[in-house]
This record gives structure tokens, C-alpha cells and sequence, in this order.
């Protein structure tokens, strides 16, 4: 027979009130800084507030509009998903091949490491200012190099066939933060498991795809789903390099909105037009596309990361 | 275990009176004795600040009473709004930008001033007319005073129309003149490269203002906005100037006017196409002395008329007009002495000291009886064609910049997002037009 245990004693409510007690400044910031937003943020994206009028509720009528009577909200998205197709796996990809070369400890291995990460710790405001000078196209460094090879390097500002490229070139750069977790991950990685692969004469590029790689699986993993939140977001780099770029109008995104990202026109509706409701419904579309995709992420991990050794 | 939920309790007590402590002192408090503080915000800054700082120290210097502290900084429309919400706005700000200012009014962010004038006894026939009325009143009422006027007019290297072989002294007054001048500024080098032109219409300035340029064509803000049914309409002056816009790359090659303009640096900086030598020609304003007595010292320029069609040229000075708006934003405190600030600034003293001297800005002073030819003596170290902006403010042919929609900030962005698509010739003009013109009305639509 079971004996028989309250839920409420005293000793459990005080071991309760102490883990709320700790636990109450996260939640408050969380409630009103997180909460809080995104629900006054769906509110508002069912009205017509511009900041300044009288609410006024709309219905559906911004995401109508969104969806059916605005193409530069689907060439946004479009833009948007360009960046994340290309940027997030070149990311990736650099980031584990250069995680890979440090990992041999050379003299170099110190250099290497605060050269690829540096530009993570820059201030993006900057490094978007220095990219607009090196993607000019007549004095920038980019087609300066580009030329060594005889190639007559294109107007990367002003195409609005190119400005896109420029500024994936530029996001792939940024890969610090991804650098470091696929550099502590690898240091994880046993030895034996190489030795075992050396036994049975497996060579570097299958111990990398059979050794390497599924041990590192949840880096891998974290990483993905980190950088793809963090570019389906993508602002400031863009913006700062598009904004008044000699020879642009002076609105940011390129020739043509073409390099306009979801993000950039989210802020033109709502610190430009000063329209928040537009821009709430775009804020509400994007956490329920970002969010999809998150999940679908999550359901594949159960296949695809190993968190057994 | 007790004594630690204690604990915590207490700590977080007092870090939430800390907080809200801190959050609710405000900013500019007055004393019971002593001067009014005046919080004033605009986006003066930098070397433009120099002015704004010898005003503001003479005022306070000969006004005990009132105490005006300036903060200068961008985006300062975007400030107020959230300052108006939060209950705590300055006593005068700035309209950032003025193409936004009839949304703003209409949002309810700044006070009307009709009473405070009235107890003021203040005229507003003091000002350059019918300009000044027309940019601040909205629904009857006037919102704001003008913290400086200009004019956007052709500013000309005369060297570099001397090289080309046109007349540095008769610049083009038409746009047939100008479509001359630009072939024989426009130089190419051996590769087929252009290297210099007349004028470029992608830079910062002119390009900001490109939803405008119908006015050349002449267009008027009655042809271009029905304030009655809120529609934005399409005269054929509005075609006819980005068809205009589109003839040049069909003349010198979308692509090697793309390769030339992407060599250009921003404006404001020694790179900006005109102070660097690439353009002989700007539309700009009386602001450009002071860019050029920076970064280009030694240009020999001169100012103008801009150019426009024949029919609208004959009538006499044409430019574009417009102001920097001040206001008091809606729940200031002290808006007696904001108001009285405010009458002194755009008043004869006040634009003195802004306009001339060493630090002053060289720019249009606001009222009719601003001083003469002494103004124009003091203001001659940062301005010395202040005189020809001066007389174009006075001609009744001129384009206001905004002209007045709710929806204009939309209307701007639309057609200026359109400008790069049609340089490109990537995109008909006319198309360009009726898509961004449709944009912008479905944006006022939902307003």
C-alpha cells in the first residue's frame, strides 16, 4: 500500500516559494519585456494605430493587405529567404572548416582564432560603413581584388542583380559566435574514436563524415537553428551598407527594394510611416514563419543530432 | 531558508524603487526660483551645431529668466512621439522631417499655436509669405514657427563651366539649357569611362527630393494632391519628369552612369560628388556654403535659379521651398517661455545669430526685416551668395516641399524606391509612376 503524500506540506511550499523567489526577477523581465510585447504587438496588429491616432480596430484588414495588395512584402520575404538559402549554410560551412584548421595546434592557431572572430565583436554599424567602401565600384578593394584575375568586378551598390550577393559575402563573415561552439565542440570529440577510424584506414575526409560531424551533431544542430534566427532577422549589416550609398536614393534596400529584408521594411512601416499596425502584422507573420520552421528543425533533430557517446 | 526568501524579497523591493525612482525624475526640472528651463530637441549637429550654440548662448545670455538646453540628435521625430506618450516631451522640438509633419499634426503630437500668439500679441506677417504660413498651417491652424527657411536652388562650379566652354555667369535657366550644359560637362576618358558630369540624379541631393521634380515640369500641389477626396493624382508634368530622368541613361548608358555614380561618397563628406569635382552641378540649399567652405575652399561657385520648362522659368526665380518647422509638443510644460524662445529665435536676433559669423549656419533668415545688406556682410565668412537664396524666397514661383498629403512620407518613399529601377532603365517611367503612385494611395487609404 502507498503511503499516502500530500501535494501542499509546508516544507514543499517553502522549497516552492524559494525556487519563485529566485526565479521572480527573470519573470518579471520575461512577463513585461517578452510577454507582454509580443501580446500588445498581436493586439495592435488588428487595428489601424500609427502610434499617435485614436485605435481603431481593423480586423484582418493589415494582413489582407499584406498578403494580397503588397508585393513588396512578398519581395521582402523573397529577399529575406535568398539570405537564409545562402547565408546560413555558408556560415556553417565556414565556420566548421575554419573550427577544423584550428584545431592543430600551430603557431598560427592564435592569430587564426581572434582573425575570425573579430569581426563577430565589431559593432555592425561599422563594419556595414567599411563594406560600403569595399563593394564601391570603382575604388573598393573587392573589385580591386576581383580585377587581379582579370574580371571586371560589378557595381555592387547600385545592381540591383548584385547588391544582394555583396551583402550575403558580407553576413558570411560574421561567423565568431558559431566559430567558437564548433571549436569547443571539436576539443569534445575522443581520441579513440580516430584512432579506431586510423585502425580500419579511414581517410581524413571520411573520419570528418563519419567521426567528426555526428559527434558534433548538436553543436552542428545549435548552431543552424541560431543562425537561422538570427538571419531571418537580418538588419543591420544590409541596412547600413544600402542606406544613402553614394549614387542610392536615400531609402535602404537597394535599387528597387531588391535588397530590402523582411526586417528593413518592418522598420520603414513602422519608424518611417510611423503605420505600427502594418508593421505589427508583418512582426506576427514572421514569428509564426520563424517559429514553423524552428519546429520543423526540432522534429529533425530527433533523427539527425547524436547526444549519445 | 526562511530568512533567504527574506532576503531575496527585500532586494527585490528596493532594486524596483530604485528603479522607478529613477524612472519617474524627469528631466530640465524647474526650481521655484531661479530661470525656466526650456528643453529644446532638433537634429542640428556637428559642425551645423556651431549656429545653433551661438543663438542659443546669446538668448540665454540676454533672457535671465528662461534657461533653453539643446540636445542635438537624429531622428528626432521618432524622440518626440515616444516623449509625447510618455508625458514627458521637451517644451520645443524640431519637425525632423517635415514631409511628415501633417501626420504628425494630424496624430495630435504638437500643440496649436494660434492662442499662445495671441497672447503674445505676436504678427505672423513677420515672415517671408505666402511660404511660411503655408508650411505650418494645417486644418486653419498654424502648428509650428520656422527655425530657418530654404531654398533649394542650382549651385554651379564656375571653373567647371568655363573648362566645358559654357558661360560661368548664365547658367541653364531651362531645362532645354540644361540638357546642353550636361553634354558638354558630361567628359568621358579613354576607356569610354564617364568621369564627370553636369548633374547626377542618384546622389543624396538631388535624389531626395526626386518625388518633386514634377514641379519643374510645371506641376502644382493642387495638380499632384486632392486634399478633398485624399487622392494623390498624376498630371502629365508628373510623366514628363521621370520620363525626363529616364532620357539620360537612354543618352549616356544606364551602365557606365551606374559605374560613375558608384564611385560617389556620401553627402556631407569630402567625397560627396559635387565638393569632389564629379558633378559641375547641385540643387541644393544655402547649407552647401558651409560644406563647401569645409571640404572645398578654394571652388569657385555660384548660385542660380534652378532650371525648369520654359513656361514655368518665365515666371519668374523658380526652387524648391520649404522650412525646419519648431513646435511645441503636446503635454509641455512651460510653453509661455517655449513660445517666447520660439519668437526669438525665428525673429530678426535670433536668425542673426544663427545665419552669420564664423560659426553661423549661412542659411535664409525667416522674417522679411531680417537686417539687409549688414546681415548679409556678417554672414559673408560661412555664406557669401546668401544674398541670391535670400532673393529667391521672395519669388511666388517656387515648389513647397511637403505640399501638404497625410501620406506624403509614403508617397516620397515609393517614388524615390522607384528612382534607381528607372536609371537602370529597368522599368518604363510612366509604369514607375502609376505603381508607386498606386502604392502610396493605398497607403493613405488605410489612414
Amino acid at each position: 500500500m502507498k503511503a499516502f503524500v500530500p501535494f501542499f506540506t509546508k516544507r514543499k511550499m517553502q522549497r516552492r516559494l524559494t525556487v519563485l523567489a529566485f526565479l521572480s526577477l527573470w519573470l518579471i523581465g520575461f512577463g513585461g519585456l517578452f510577454v507582454y510585447a509580443i501580446g500588445q504587438t498581436f493586439f495592435y496588429s488588428f487595428t489601424n494605430f500609427n502610434l499617435m491616432n485614436k485605435l481603431k480596430w481593423i480586423g484582418l484588414g493589415n494582413y489582407v493587405h499584406l498578403l494580397f495588395a503588397d508585393n513588396v512584402f512578398w519581395q521582402s520575404l523573397g529577399n529575406t529567404g535568398f539570405f537564409l538559402i545562402i547565408v546560413v549554410p555558408g556560415i556553417l560551412l565556414l565556420s566548421f572548416v575554419f573550427a577544423l584548421m584550428v584545431r592543430r595546434k600551430t603557431g598560427l592557431t592564435g592569430f587564426a582564432s581572434v582573425a575570425y572572430f573579430l569581426p563577430f565583436v565589431i559593432p555592425l554599424a561599422a563594419t556595414g560603413l567599411v563594406w560600403r567602401w569595399m563593394f564601391n565600384g570603382q575604388y573598393g578593394i573587392v573589385n580591386y581584388a576581383i580585377g587581379l584575375f582579370g574580371i571586371r568586378g560589378p557595381d555592387w551598390l547600385t545592381s540591383s542583380t548584385w547588391i544582394k550577393p555583396g551583402i550575403a559575402i558580407a553576413e558570411m563573415t560574421l561567423i565568431g559566435q558559431y566559430f567558437v561552439i564548433f571549436v569547443a565542440a571539436l576539443q569534445d570529440v575522443p581520441r579513440e574514436l580516430y584512432e579506431a577510424a586510423d585502425i580500419d584506414g579511414a581517410s581524413a575526409l571520411r573520419k570528418v563524415f563519419s567521426v567528426t560531424i555526428p559527434m558534433i551533431s548538436p553543436a552542428f544542430y545549435f548552431n543552424l537553428v541560431t543562425c537561422f534566427i538570427i538571419e531571418s532577422q537580418i538588419f543591420d549589416l544590409p541596412f547600413v551598407i544600402t542606406v544613402s550609398a553614394g549614387g542610392q536614393a536615400t531609402i535602404a534596400g537597394g535599387p528597387g527594394w531588391s535588397s530590402t529584408s523582411f526586417a528593413m521594411y518592418m522598420y520603414l512601416k513602422m519608424f518611417t510611416e510611423y503605420d505600427a499596425g502594418t508593421a505589427s502584422a508583418m512582426a506576427m507573420i514572421s514569428l509564426v514563419i520563424v517559429l514553423g520552421i524552428s519546429i520543423g528543425m526540432i522534429k529533425a533533430s530527433a533523427r539527425l543530432v547524436t547526444y549519445d557517446r | 531558508m526562511k530568512k533567504c526568501i527574506l532576503l531575496v524579497v527585500t532586494v527585490l523591493l528596493l532594486s524596483f524603487v530604485a528603479v522607478f525612482s529613477v524612472a519617474a525624475g524627469g528631466k530640465g526640472e524647474t526650481t521655484t526660483s531661479g530661470p525656466v528651463t526650456i528643453n529644446f530637441w532638433a537634429e542640428y549637429t556637428g559642425f551645423e551645431a556651431l549656429g545653433m550654440n551661438q543663438a542659443l548662448d546669446r538668448f540665454n545670455a540676454t533672457h535671465p529668466n528662461i534657461k533653453v538646453v539643446y540636445t542635438g540628435q537624429s531622428d528626432v521625430d521618432k524622440k518626440v512621439i515616444a516623449a509625447v506618450l510618455a508625458g514627458d516631451p521637451p517644451e520645443v522640438a524640431e519637425v525632423g522631417n517635415n514631409q511628415n509633419f501633417p501626420q504628425l499634426v494630424g496624430g495630435g503630437t504638437y500643440t496649436a499655436l494660434n492662442d499662445l500668439f495671441k497672447t503674445k500679441s505676436f504678427d505672423f506677417s513677420v515672415f517671408w509669405e505666402p511660404w511660411t504660413e503655408r508650411a505650418v498651417t494645417i486644418d486653419g491652424k498654424i502648428w509650428g514657427m520656422p527655425l530657418t527657411d530654404w531654398v533649394l536652388a542650382l549651385v554651379y562650379n564656375k571653373d567647371m563651366f568655363k573648362a566645358a566652354g559654357l558661360d560661368p555667369e548664365n547658367p541653364p535657366r531651362t531645362i532645354s539649357d540644361f540638357n546642353v550644359a550636361q553634354r558638354a560637362l558630361t567628359k568621358k576618358d579613354a576607356q569610354g569611362n564617364i568621369t564627370q558630369t553636369g548633374l547626377s540624379f542618384r546622389t543624396t541631393f538631388p535624389g531626395w527630393f526626386a518625388p518633386y521634380y514634377s514641379y519643374m515640369f510645371g506641376a502644382t500641389p493642387e495638380t499632384l494632391y486632392d486634399a478633398q477626396n485624399k487622392k494623390f493624382l498624376k498630371p502629365e508634368a508628373l510623366y514628363q519628369a521621370w520620363e525626363w530622368l529616364q532620357s539620360f541613361p537612354k543618352e549616356y548608358g544606364a551602365q557606365a552612369l551606374q559605374k560613375f555614380v558608384s564611385g560617389f561618397g556620401d553627402w556631407g563628406t569630402s567625397a560627396e560628388p559635387f565638393l569632389s569635382g564629379k558633378m559641375a552641378m547641385s540643387l541644393n540649399g544655402p547649407w552647401i556654403a558651409q560644406h563647401i567652405q569645409q571640404y572645398a575652399p578654394n571652388m569657385n561657385w555660384g548660385v542660380a535659379p534652378a532650371f525648369a520648362v520654359k513656361s514655368v522659368a518665365d515666371k519668374g526665380p523658380f526652387g524648391w521651398v520649404g522650412m525646419d518647422v519648431m513646435t511645441i509638443p503636446k503635454g509641455a510644460k512651460h510653453t509661455g517661455q517655449a513660445m517666447d524662445f520660439m519668437i526669438w529665435f525665428s525673429g530678426k536676433e535670433g536668425q542673426y545669430y544663427f545665419d552669420t559669423g564664423k560659426n553661423g549656419t549661412g542659411r535664409v533668415p525667416t522674417v522679411k526685416d531680417f537686417g539687409g545688406a549688414d546681415f548679409f556682410k556678417a554672414a559673408d565668412p560661412v555664406n557669401p551668395m546668401l544674398n541670391k537664396w535670400v532673393e529667391y524666397i521672395g519669388s511666388k514661383n517656387l515648389g513647397p516641399i511637403p505640399y501638404g498629403s497625410p501620406a506624403e512620407q509614403a508617397y516620397n518613399t515609393e517614388l524615390n524606391a522607384m528612382l534607381d529601377p528607372v536609371l537602370n532603365l529597368q522599368i518604363d517611367a510612366r509604369a514607375a509612376v502609376d505603381q508607386a503612385v498606386a502604392r502610396a494611395q493605398s497607403s493613405l487609404d488605410r489612414m
